[in-house]
């Protein structure tokens, strides 16, 4: 965060300072064109004009450093991107921005908790008109006011504009619903089902996954069980890839299916290629998050600089090259192989000591 | 003719004028002006890119004052390092002067 500040001040400092010039330089121009017996007026859009236009300042302020690509550079300066809490933070950013992006954020943290976030949701069931491709396509006008009186259900509204929710009472089950439903409307491709149970299938392989890979993680932690600070960071920021990962599974399927859930042959076929990307995804950020983990010291978190590489390659038996790097405090060592180095992020060696 | 600025001549013409003294960005442009006989068109908008851009160089350096009519300015002074770069800029200008002089003459 203290580097963060630290670019920020720096490059707002940049842009104040131009600005105050420029409004100094215009003041005295415009003084000094009206000594000269110009209109206060004119006199001003004069001096505005020999100062430039805002194209000219926009070109001024790239050249100084001073644009958002300005911010960028002082931001790899002050390697804010290697500070311990650039990863959560940017992480919680992003899930932030999922929900933001998402037309339905409640439904997401819901499918995320996976139950519903209001206790009264809990016995909710979801009614529509399933089509020949199982597609839940909406529920009429007409069908919904004749299941307006039905016994069993209360609190019936509109769910997503077209289809149907309601509560179900305690005593009456979801299939004796979806029977007096069919009977009431006439209906038989009505469906009710728990609203819940929509939920559980669309989030249930992006949830295997994680599931999956934190069975893993208890290997991971039984091995650097004596390193706890840095252990409890590391499941920290994993648990914030999987939250954030979750989300972003949730949301492709809301914005892909409009959560219509079908399992006809072209679906499938999204859906597989959905999940096929969503598993490249989560493989980058095991990846983003073990190779940031490795390079960090146990006990200051600072990720490790100084690579100093000793040994020869030609030499593999005798004397094998390793990379040696330590953290700018000096209690963290870290020797690599010639083969783990290889995937070193790419870094200036004095860049830690000087803005660390 | 024209009487805007070769590319790079810039730095040369405000490194010269503050020989003088320290001085800020206003003061540097009316110097300019005034010297070239309201001839050189300073791009104004340029000029404090351009002393930011020496200031990181190290040929100049600047700190915070009050102008003639009690505002706060900036005012840009040279540094030893600064002294050097003109003499350099100044034999690079010559050299060009020369050689421009000579193809005019032969041409």
């Amino acid at each position: 965060m203290r580097r963060v500040i630290n670019a920020l001040r720096e490059w707002m400092q940049l842009r104040v300072r131009l600005r105050d010039e420029r409004q100094f330089h215009r003041d005295r121009a415009t003084a000094d064109l009206r000594a000269l017996g110009l209109s206060a007026r004119a006199a001003k859009r004069r001096a505005h004009g020999r100062l430039g236009s805002r194209q000219h300042r926009i070109l001024a302020l790239r050249e100084l450093g001073g644009d958002w690509a300005g911010l960028i550079r002082l931001f790899l300066a002050h390697r804010v991107h290697a500070s311990p809490s650039f990863q959560p933070m940017a992480l919680i950013a992003g899930s932030l921005l999922i929900l933001l992006l998402s037309p339905a954020p409640r439904l997401i943290l819901e499918s995320v908790a996976g139950q519903p976030l209001a206790a009264e949701d809990r016995g909710a069931v979801f009614i529509s008109n399933q089509a020949r491709n199982l597609t839940y396509v909406g529920i009429t006008k007409a069908d919904f006011e004749s299941i307006q009186s039905l016994h069993g259900l209360t609190k019936l509204e509109r769910y997503q504009s077209i289809h149907a929710r309601a509560q179900a009472n305690k005593d009456v089950t979801v299939a004796a619903i979806e029977a007096m439903v069919r009977m009431r409307t006439g209906n038989p491709r009505l469906r009710a089902i728990p609203l819940f149970e929509r939920h559980a299938i669309v989030m249930g392989p992006a949830k295997a996954v994680w599931r999956l890979l934190a069975f893993c993680s208890l290997f991971f932690v039984a091995k650097f069980r004596s390193k706890r600070r840095w252990l409890g960071y590391g499941l920290a920021v994993g648990s914030l890839h999987a939250l954030a990962s979750l989300m972003t599974w949730a949301l492709a399927i809301q914005l892909w299916s409009g959560i219509a859930w079908s399992t006809d042959g072209r679906a499938l076929l999204g859906f597989l290629f959905l999940s096929a990307v969503y598993l490249g995804v989560v493989a980058l950020q095991c990846h983003v998050w073990w190779r940031d983990l490795r390079r960090r010291c146990p006990r200051c978190l600072e990720s490790l600089l100084l690579p100093l590489t000793e040994g020869s390659t030609d030499c593999f038996l005798l004397n094998s090259a390793t990379t040696e790097s330590v953290c700018a405090h000096g209690h963290g060592v870290l020797v690599e192989t010639p083969w783990a180095s290889r995937f070193r992020p790419e870094q200036s060696p004095l860049q830690g000591l000087v803005h660390g | 003719m024209s009487g805007s600025l070769l590319q790079g001549t810039l730095d040369l013409l405000v490194l010269r004028v503050l020989v003088a003294g320290p001085q800020h960005g206003y003061a540097i442009s009316r110097r300019l002006m005034e010297l070239s006989e309201e001839w050189l068109n300073v791009d104004e908008g340029s000029l404090y890119p351009c002393l930011y851009r020496m200031e990181k160089k190290g040929w100049i350096r600047s700190e915070s004052g009050r102008s003639e009519n009690n505002r706060k300015a900036r005012f840009y002074s040279l540094t030893d390092a600064g002294v050097g770069q003109l003499e350099v800029e100044r034999e690079g200008w010559q050299r060009l002067q020369r050689a421009v002089g000579r193809i005019l003459k032969r041409a």
